[in-house]
């Protein structure tokens, strides 16, 4: 008799232990799901709030910052509608951005370029001076060697406005540095200024253009 | 004959349109292209002035002389008189220029002035400009003996201005190429 009532306890708490481990194992990938749900919610308020602050400029990131933001954002591959569309504002508002800065750059630069032009405006016309105006042809030629240490080359174009009607600009025949700063030196006839300049990318004069000035 | 009327009409349109493309430039364009034909005369005078002097090297008055060539159409000639000598001869410009740098002096100085037009630049029927400036040049040869020659002599400079295109830098730009054609001596005196 009692060897029969110990055999059955011992199935029932077999059964029963089994039954137990049973739910757990259920509970544990109910509970990774709901880890997984609660995460990815997690993702996407982060990203929401976070694109939500680069919309409305609420935020102290750098343009560089943010752009690395929103692509982070895009990798995520979160696949919410509403956060498709954030991204989709957001990449849009800091592309204009981007734009803005470039022409910002690029006027902020210029001062920079028209007082290079300024100063070796000034530089040739000194040499143009100089040049038309020694004493000696040794001297002359010592000077033309200086000159053209400004240029890229020695070949470098130079082109002589004859006459500006509007947008009609009138040429002579063009000519080179070289052979110009000879022209300074043969007849003494310094009557061109510097109208434009034009440089490569050492900082070197590519291309002369100069105006008449009867 | 009326296929001939209509091709000639055809080719005279073109013709007188081309032209007119040309003509139709403005006074102050005119003057413009009026001035560099005179101011390239005068270059002439300055590079004449240093392959004749003795006292230009000789690298220099060869490369005055390659300089003093760009000026000239091709073929163009240079009238040479003398009060010895009667007539006038006419060399062409790089014989005339490398005789100059020889001659047999030991100082020579040679002006040009009174550089005017006597002909204005007018266009003419293949598009280019064509005028005569006249020029008086004054010459004066010294010897170390103290032999002097002088003579002032009248010449005039034909003058063709074209309109050309030139690729600068990957960009075409239209030019005026002004090119003195034969110069003639008018006359000679002392």
């Amino acid at each position: 008799m009692w060897k029969k009532i110990l055999f059955k306890s011992v199935i029932m708490m077999m059964v029963i232990s089994l039954a137990g481990g049973m739910g757990s194992c259920k509970s544990k990938k109910k509970l990774a799901k709901e880890k997984e749900a609660a995460e990815y919610a997690a993702k996407v308020s982060t990203a929401k709030a976070t694109l939500l602050d680069i919309l409305n400029d609420n935020t102290t990131m750098s343009l560089e910052e943010k752009e690395a933001a929103v692509k982070a954002i895009r990798a995520m591959n979160l696949n919410d509608p509403e956060i498709d569309e954030l991204l989709r504002q957001a990449e849009e508002k800091l592309a204009a951005e981007r734009a803005a800065l470039k022409l910002k750059e690029a006027e902020e630069v210029k001062p920079d370029e028209t007082s290079q032009q300024v100063e070796t405006t000034k530089t040739l016309a000194g040499y143009f001076s100089s040049i038309s105006t020694s004493a000696s042809v040794s001297q002359a030629n010592m000077l033309i060697a200086d000159a053209l240490k400004l240029f890229a080359s020695s070949e470098s174009p130079v082109l002589i406005i004859i006459a500006k009607t509007g947008d009609l600009i009138d040429y002579d025949r063009p000519t080179t540095i070289k052979d110009y700063l000879n022209y300074l030196k043969d007849t003494k006839n310094n009557i061109n200024k510097v109208d434009k300049i034009t440089y490569d990318s050492n900082g070197k004069i590519r291309e002369l253009e100069l105006i008449k000035s009867y | 004959m009326k296929m001939k009327i209509i091709i000639i009409s055809a080719i005279l349109l073109a013709f007188s349109s081309a032209v007119n493309a040309q003509d139709n430039l403005s006074k102050q364009r005119k003057a413009a292209i009026d001035s560099l034909a005179l101011e390239k005369v005068r270059d002439l005078s300055k590079y004449i002035s240093i392959i004749g002097s003795k006292e230009t090297p000789f690298s220099e008055a060869n490369r005055v002389i390659e300089r003093t060539l760009e000026l000239f159409a091709e073929g163009a000639q240079m009238g040479v008189s003398s009060l010895y000598k009667d007539g006038v001869k006419n060399y062409p410009v790089r014989k005339y220029l490398e005789r100059l740098m020889a001659l047999n002096y030991d100082k020579i100085n040679i002006t040009w002035y009174n550089i005017q037009y006597i002909s204005d630049l007018e266009l003419q029927p293949d598009g280019k400009y064509v005028g005569v400036i006249t020029i008086y040049q004054r010459f004066e040869g010294t010897t170390d003996e103290g032999l002097v020659y002088m003579d002032t002599t009248k010449k005039d400079i034909t003058v063709y201005v074209e309109k050309k295109q030139a690729q600068i830098s990957g960009r075409l730009i239209d030019f005026w190429d002004v090119l003195l054609g034969d110069i003639r001596v008018a006359e000679t005196e002392r």
